[in-house]
């Protein structure tokens, strides 16, 4: 059975003092994730080679003949798409900052996230975008 | 936050008791610091709690739930000469805090501070993928039985005139399924350090860490039902980690000494989580109720408990700077590692009573390290661990069958009643042992290793190390007795030339026993064993086919997921090209393998490589931008394995 995982990841990062109480600042990151476990392919091992089970099973009445498939490895085939992970997720935010000479400043960022989830699994999908703006007074003394 | 108010009440006081110094100082500027003050505009909306685990990017993000949130901060900066103090702190949320704070009074007391708080998403299990009901036709409310052929496996379900079956078949229910899970972290750092005048040679810091956990989060369990029903539940967490202890330096000509004691709590008053189990029934009527440990005459069981814990740990640590070119160094470990909670309910299943788990662990090494001509740097270094934990004496709870069968039998006077060796019977049954523990070893670890810079811009390195693992109780865990490794590293520096360095690193390692389970998994002929519990009191009782005998001592498999080889090579390099633009690239390649596991192979591959650049173009402009890639794969035998009970 091969199990893999890989993941990409870009990061940059650009910060400019346009005038010494100006500045601008952005980040930007962008990370791709992916796992997987090859595809199980189990051939059926009915009958189970257990002689009494399968005597049983063929010989009461009134039970079900497809018993043994209960215990059949077959049966585990697809679990492997359980282990998919496929999802991606970029980060950006920009900012900027002025100061004036009174020793008063302002600031305004904004961020943005969005997640990609290609293959949800047991937590449901987890996709989203989300978007915030700051905006913010500074007193310098 | 009674602690943000110690902080910020010590930063006030602080500031009234320099207060003569700021109005006396004018020349010189002993107060600056800024203040700040907005909000946070959640432009996207807010993260509902509908939306369960949609938490994608948001895991630590405490803002998403709210629309509007304030930020409040600032920084402040003393220097009195006598009396300096600093603090930094922002507050955008209650789950979203940042403190740092420095105060020290004329370098003789310094005491650091640093709280964060943050706030943690959980995810949510909507345990579908637990279901496991296809097989039955008399399907339980609200269950739907599987129908048709799959296209992966060619199995048809329910082809008509199948009666009940269902009784490998596996229920689910999520008691709370809208709650949205997380936990809030609370983490205070700070210390005090002394400083005696005129007696730099001696120093001493009181540590204190406090960590805080709270929130809710999911806990599951099997239903009063037991393993045909899963069921999760909302758990609330309230968990703390105390931490603190003394630390203190002392230097006498070339030798210096540090000693430090470390004093740590576990504790918690999470929400005790029960449950209370039906008496086991099998498919056709038979009671199972003597092959179970719990008796649900006992009361109800807990669930989903994290242990708490003590910890001591004593930690010295010695150098001596023999001469200019040979350098000591010594360190002793002691750690007692004590589990406070393996008592009460818990003792009806170890029969543990009143004792706690201890692990005690006793660490000492050394390292000499040597210029033994111009350039050329060896060291010999050598470590040794001896791991003690705590044995454990077992008494298993031997129920007897109800009367409705008219069975009131032991398990394991069923088995000698239905012709089994009693012998054989007490070894499968094990009514009471010690479980003595697997931690319990002896390891010791020695090296040498050496750099030579054999040119002006260039230096080779090599190193070789020996280790070895000894287990006390390998024999009743089945593994290795002991685990010898062999380990080289080879490497150059070159520094071409100006701006343009290199740096290769290859590394072998070879494992002799390296960690593993024998007989784990896999039985000889792929005949899976053959199964217990058949429905007749003869097939019951039968001791060849009970789970040990018939499937658990048939696997032959030894498993691992530990390599016995290893191969590993690093490529850096650096690159300033000019004042303006830094490069940096790496690549590192590692091939790891087990095949020591009887044709069933393990191995791994693990690629890793990245590149960083940061220019500066003009004045006041800098950019940086940097790639990593991480491919890793593990090729596995999997052997299935089969119940039927």
């Amino acid at each position: 059975m091969d199990y893999y995982t890989e993941a990409h990841s870009f990061v940059a990062n650009i910060a400019y003092q346009i005038l010494p109480n100006w500045n601008i600042t952005t980040d930007f990151s962008w990370t791709i994730g992916r796992g997987d476990i090859d595809k199980l392919d189990f051939d059926s091992m009915y009958p189970t080679g257990d002689a009494k089970l399968d005597a049983y099973t063929m010989t009461s009445a009134g039970q079900n003949p497809l018993q043994p498939y209960l215990y059949d490895v077959a049966y585990i085939n697809g679990i492997d798409k359980y282990s998919n992970l496929d999802y991606q997720q970029i980060d950006f935010s920009i900012g900027t900052s002025y100061m004036l000479d009174s020793g008063v400043g302002i600031g305004l960022n904004y961020y943005f996230t969005h997640f990609d989830d290609d293959d949800p699994y047991v937590y449901g999908d987890e996709g989203n975008t989300a978007q915030f703006v700051m905006g913010y007074l500074t007193y310098a003394f | 936050m009674k602690r943000i108010s110690v902080l910020i009440t010590v930063a006030v006081l602080a500031l009234a008791v320099i207060g003569a110094s700021v109005c006396a100082a004018e020349d010189e500027k002993v107060f600056e610091g800024s203040l700040k003050a907005g909000a946070t505009w959640n432009a996207q909306g807010r993260l509902h709690a509908d939306e369960g685990g949609s938490k994608g990017g948001l895991e630590y993000n405490a803002l998403a739930a709210k629309r509007w949130t304030g930020v409040f901060g600032g920084d402040l900066r003393v220097n009195s000469g006598v009396l300096d103090l600093s603090f930094d702190g922002l507050y955008r949320d209650l789950n979203d805090q940042d403190y740092e704070g420095m105060l020290s009074l004329g370098r003789v007391m310094v005491y650091k501070a640093d709280y964060n708080r943050l706030y943690h998403r959980l995810g949510h299990v909507s345990l579908d993928n637990l279901e496991a009901h296809v097989f039955s036709t008399n399907k339980p409310k609200g269950q739907k039985p599987r129908t048709g052929t799959d296209p992966e496996t060619g199995i048809t379900y329910n082809t008509g005139g199948a009666n009940t079956i269902g009784t490998a078949s596996v229920y689910h229910t999520d008691r709370d399924p809208t709650n949205q899970y997380a936990i809030s972290r609370e983490l205070l750092k700070h210390s005090v350090a002394f400083h005696i005048p005129n007696v730099p040679e001696f120093d001493l810091t009181l540590h204190h860490r406090f960590e805080q956990r709270k929130g809710d989060r999911q806990a599951m369990t099997n239903s009063k039902c037991r393993a045909c029903h899963i069921v999760s539940d909302t758990k609330e967490i309230k968990e703390t980690n105390n931490e603190f202890g003394p630390e203190l330096n002392l230097r006498i000509g070339t030798m210096a000494f540090n000693y430090s004691f470390m004093h740590r709590e576990f504790n918690t008053d999470d929400q005790e989580m029960e449950n209370l189990y039906n008496n086991t029934k099998g498919k056709v009527g038979e009671d199972f109720l003597n092959r179970v440990q719990y008796n649900s005459a006992s009361g109800p069981l807990p669930y989903a408990e994290v242990p708490e814990n003590r910890r001591n740990k004593h930690n010295a640590k010695f150098r001596w700077d023999i001469n200019g070119h040979t350098t000591l160094n010594a360190f002793y470990l002691y750690s007692n590692n004590k589990n406070t909670s393996t008592r009460g309910a818990y003792d009806v299943l170890t029969g543990n009573y009143d004792d706690s788990l201890k692990l005690k662990d006793n660490t000492f090494g050394g390292r000499i390290t040597a210029r033994v001509m111009p350039g050329l740097t060896v060291n010999i270094f050598g470590k040794y661990q001896a791991l003690d934990n705590s044995d454990v004496y077992v008494e298993k709870v031997q129920n007897r069958n109800n009367t409705k069968s008219g069975d009131t039998m032991t398990l394991a006077e069923g088995y000698i009643a239905h012709g089994a060796d009693p012998a054989a019977v007490e070894e499968y049954i094990e009514p009471e042992y010690e479980r003595l523990s697997g931690y319990d070893s002896n390891n010791f670890k020695v090296g040498v290793n050496a750099a030579w810079r054999v040119l002006r811009n260039l230096k080779i390195k090599g190193e070789y190390e020996f280790a070895e693992e000894n287990r006390d109780h390998y024999d009743v865990h089945s593994v290795p007795e002991s685990t010898k490794e062999h380990l080289f590293k080879f490497g150059a520096d070159y520094h071409l030339m100006h701006g343009l360095k290199f740096a290769l690193d290859y590394k072998m390692a070879f494992i002799d026993d390296a960690y593993r389970l024998n007989n784990a998994s896999c039985t000889p002929d792929g005949s899976y064993g053959r199964y217990a519990s058949k429905p007749n009191a003869a097939d019951f009782y039968d001791l060849d086919r009970a789970y040990g005998p018939a499937i658990y001592d048939k696997r032959t498999g030894d498993r691992s997921n530990r390599p016995d080889q290893i191969y590993e090579v690093k490529f850096r390099t650096y690159w300033n090209a000019m004042s303006m633009l830094n490069t940096s690239f790496h690549v590192k390649y590692r091939y790891s393998k087990n095949g020591e596991l009887d044709g069933r192979d393990w191995s791994n591959n693990l690629l890793m490589t990245g590149l960083n650049i940061m220019a500066n173009p003009i004045r006041n402009l800098t950019i940086s931008g940097g790639y990593t890639y991480m491919y890793d794969s593990y090729d596995s035998q999997y052997c299935i394995a089969i119940y039927d009970g």
